[in-house]
């Protein structure tokens, strides 16, 4: 055991030399750009359309409107914060990324997963995150591979899947916000970024874990309810995404069989939102149909005359034509 | 006395922070995350987990990483 920590000891010894050496180059600067005015105005414009929304209740335009707000808001302090660390911290060097301090970023990582993998010959170091299952659905382990020979550069990592759920509709999406081994970072960037410039190691790998452990539907690949294909809401039937319709009244989604076009104004919709007419047979949207005035039928607008059916105004004139026929033939 | 905070809420920057002798890291975090939050990260003092009444000391490292960080598509 003891021989065996020690050997451990002095691989992560030789990598720390060899991610020391990696991040002693020159260090990218750090770009200094003030908060952008236009930040502003699309904060007033935000705060307009919420207090529109707010006074004619519309909820869920609300909610959105909160979460453009928020993100806004997250823009505009990772902007000020960057400048204020440019203008304040630049001469004073925070974090050291000696070799000694390396060594123990890695064991750190070490800790924080419960083991670490070293790879001299693709010159990688690994962790693995635990089973993540987000909103229920089991996405297994993530391998985060840090790739030593691109630190400095823009993405040096890939995220692995070893027990891969990929979404139905591309196999290269192992995850809401993974694609090709490429996590998009979302709010985690500007941490990703700080954290490998400075060799904060562990602060990068647990950044990445956190990432891959929040799920964030309003920007994801693939939508976690449609992970394993979108069920149709006429008969049920799952789909791929690409291969499915949204009805234009409701926003249900059907498959191409259920989902139909109205054969008056084109739109698409979903079975609950068409009827087909009474006399013609066509099926048509809601909006496009009527009842007739007398049998309560539903009918297109070609099939009514003056708010009654073609069958109801042919009844019609059969018992006039019959009221006439009687006349003539009564007797006197 | 100064510590290394390193926020990673936000641009996530390491900076050099003057705080009392005998602040905790509870008070620590309160201070610059705020009270009743402390179950929406993790903290780590020398990139180790630490009881929240823990002493800082001189030169100290103090992480606190959000549970909750939104990725996004590209």
């Amino acid at each position: 055991m003891k021989r065996e920590a020690k050997r451990i000891r002095k691989r992560q010894a030789k990598m720390a030399t060899l991610i020391a050496a990696r991040l002693g180059r020159d260090p990218a600067p750090i770009a200094v750009d003030l908060p952008d005015r236009d930040f502003f105005s699309d904060l007033e414009r935000l705060r307009r359309r919420f207090k529109r929304a707010e006074a004619l209740g519309y909820r869920h335009a609300n909610e959105r409107l909160v979460r453009e707000q928020v993100a806004l808001l997250k823009q505009l302090r990772d902007q000020v914060d960057r400048c204020l660390y440019a203008r304040e911290g630049s001469n004073e060097q925070t974090v050291h990324c000696d070799r000694k301090q390396i060594i123990a970023e890695l064991a750190a990582i070490e800790t924080e997963f419960g083991g670490i993998e070293i790879d001299f010959r693709s010159q990688t170091v690994s962790a693995v995150t635990p089973e993540i299952e987000l909103d229920g659905v089991c996405l297994g382990r993530f391998r985060i591979c840090l790739e030593v020979r691109y630190l400095g550069e823009s993405r040096p990592y890939r995220v692995i899947a070893l027990d891969p759920e990929c979404s139905r509709d591309c196999d290269e999406t192992t995850h809401p916000h993974v694609q090709s081994e490429a996590l998009c970072e979302g709010e985690g960037a500007e941490p990703i970024k700080y954290a490998l410039r400075e060799g904060r190691l562990s602060d990068f790998f647990t950044i990445v874990r956190q990432v891959l452990q929040t799920y964030n539907p309003d920007s994801a690949y693939t939508q976690l309810s449609d992970w394993f294909g979108v069920e149709c809401h006429d008969c049920g039937s799952t789909v791929d995404r690409d291969d499915c319709n949204s009805c234009d009244r409701c926003d249900a989604k059907t498959c191409e069989d259920c989902s139909a076009s109205c054969a008056d104004c084109d739109r698409t919709v979903c079975g609950n939102c068409s009827e087909s007419c009474e006399s013609c047979g066509l099926r048509f949207c809601d909006a496009c149909l009527s009842e007739c005035r007398e049998c309560g039928e539903t009918n297109c607008d070609d099939c009514l005359t003056k708010g009654i059916c073609d069958d109801c105004t042919e009844s019609a004139s059969e018992e006039t034509e019959a009221e006439k026929t009687s006349a003539q033939v009564a007797p006197v | 006395m100064k510590i290394l905070l390193i926020n990673a809420s936000g641009a996530g920057f390491a900076n050099h922070v003057v705080i009392e002798p005998g602040t905790t890291t509870e008070q620590l975090f309160n201070k610059h995350i705020g009270a009743g939050r402390e179950s929406q990260y993790l903290v780590r003092v020398n990139r180790m987990p630490v009881a929240r009444d823990q002493v800082l000391q001189e030169g100290d490292r103090v992480s606190i990483t959000p549970l909750r960080i939104e990725g996004a598509t590209a």
